[in-house]
């Protein structure tokens, strides 16, 4: 402790080491920080896959985040989207325009499918298909590698 | 000891109290201008404005902070189907015809489902496997695509989902489909997905 004391009745303690602790944790949590983390639906059982090794592939680029929840709805850019195929629709023609691509035509966009566990291949391919029929082919389902699933 | 020695010694006793008292002054008084040295030559920053403010800070990331599960990605290009023949009036356009060595067959797994959502019923090629648990029945479908893969030369997979199968069934069995080698010993990446009527819808 290097504390500088002057006189006896002078005492300052050293404030450089816990300065020093509190600006590494918070450079910590500033780089742990995920901003993409507001367009994900926390509330969804992802599926587990065991200790297989999906096969991965570098997500670069712009991401189209599709949370479809177990009661059917499915939430993107924060909010409930009750006409998904509109949505799709509207998106795909505003990525379309802006990358100045004629509609339909492939689109340079990850489709991130973040689906709950229970849902049915049926409501999935719903979705992908209204994805795929605007342009959309490049797709991302989440799922967790390994751990619990969440109760429920 | 005689009255002059006693008058000796407290002379020199009051001397060296005077003497001690007068270090002492020095003392004080050298530390009093290295005081007032000190404030007029050093800058002393007030480090609670700043404490403050990184305090709060780290509260709010430690308060905002989710520590999320172990989240991967199984990535999929899923290209939508064009009709081979664009016909149009009287006119017709064909597209140009595949290449010789896009002729491959793919090898047809269908998976029905349960009552329950789950993987009930499993057909690889001519095999059928089924009345098992779930996870049997993924091992039997890992034993059965391993020789297939490999040794029949099947590089792609056409995958029948039953439209009332659980997400996490398809996954699983996506799951089996990916860990696959080729005869070239790439892993296995050509999956299409489509789906099938449920037993149970009919």
């Amino acid at each position: 402790m290097s504390g500088s004391i002057e006189g006896a009745d002078q005492c300052e303690p050293n404030m450089v080491p816990i300065l020093d602790m509190v600006f590494q944790l918070i450079t910590f949590f500033m780089l742990v920080i995920n901003f993409k983390a507001t367009a994900v639906d926390r509330e969804l059982n992802l599926p587990v896959i065991g200790s297989a090794r999906p096969v991965e592939e570098e997500t670069q680029g712009e991401m189209l985040v599709l949370n479809l929840r177990a009661n059917g709805e499915v939430t993107a850019r924060g909010k409930v989207q009750p006409n998904i195929e509109g949505f799709i629709g509207v998106e795909a023609r505003t990525t379309a325009s802006v990358k100045g691509l004629p509609f339909g035509s492939p689109l340079p966009v990850m489709v991130v499918i973040r689906a709950d566990r229970t849902i049915t291949v049926q409501s999935l391919m719903k979705v992908v298909n209204a994805c795929r029929s605007n342009g959309f082919d490049r797709f991302d389902f989440v799922v967790i590698r390994s751990g619990k699933p969440k109760a429920g | 000891m005689d009255s002059i020695d006693l008058i000796s010694l407290s002379f020199v006793a009051e001397n060296q109290r005077l003497d001690d008292m007068q270090n002492y002054r020095k003392r004080r008084q050298s530390r009093i201008r290295r005081k007032a040295r000190g404030a007029h030559g050093t800058i002393e920053l007030n480090m609670t404005a700043m404490l403050d403010m990184a305090f709060q800070l780290l509260a709010f990331f430690i308060l905002t902070f989710q520590p999320g599960e172990i989240e991967t990605q199984v990535s999929m290009r899923m290209p939508n189907e064009k009709p081979v023949t664009q016909g149009s009036g009287l006119q017709l356009e064909l597209e140009p015809p595949p290449k010789m060595d896009d002729f491959s067959f793919p090898l047809v797994v269908s998976v029905h489902a349960s009552a329950e959502g789950d993987a009930g019923r499993i057909t690889v090629g001519t095999q059928e496997f089924q009345n098992a648990p779930a996870e049997q029945l993924y091992a039997s479908l890992n034993s059965e695509m391993e020789s297939l893969v490999a040794d029949a030369g099947f590089d792609r997979v056409n995958l029948l989902a039953d439209e009332k199968l659980r997400y996490e069934s398809l996954m699983r069995v996506v799951d089996v489909c990916t860990k696959q080698k080729l005869a070239s010993g790439e892993q296995l990446t050509k999956i299409s997905i489509s789906t099938i009527q449920s037993d149970f819808a009919r």
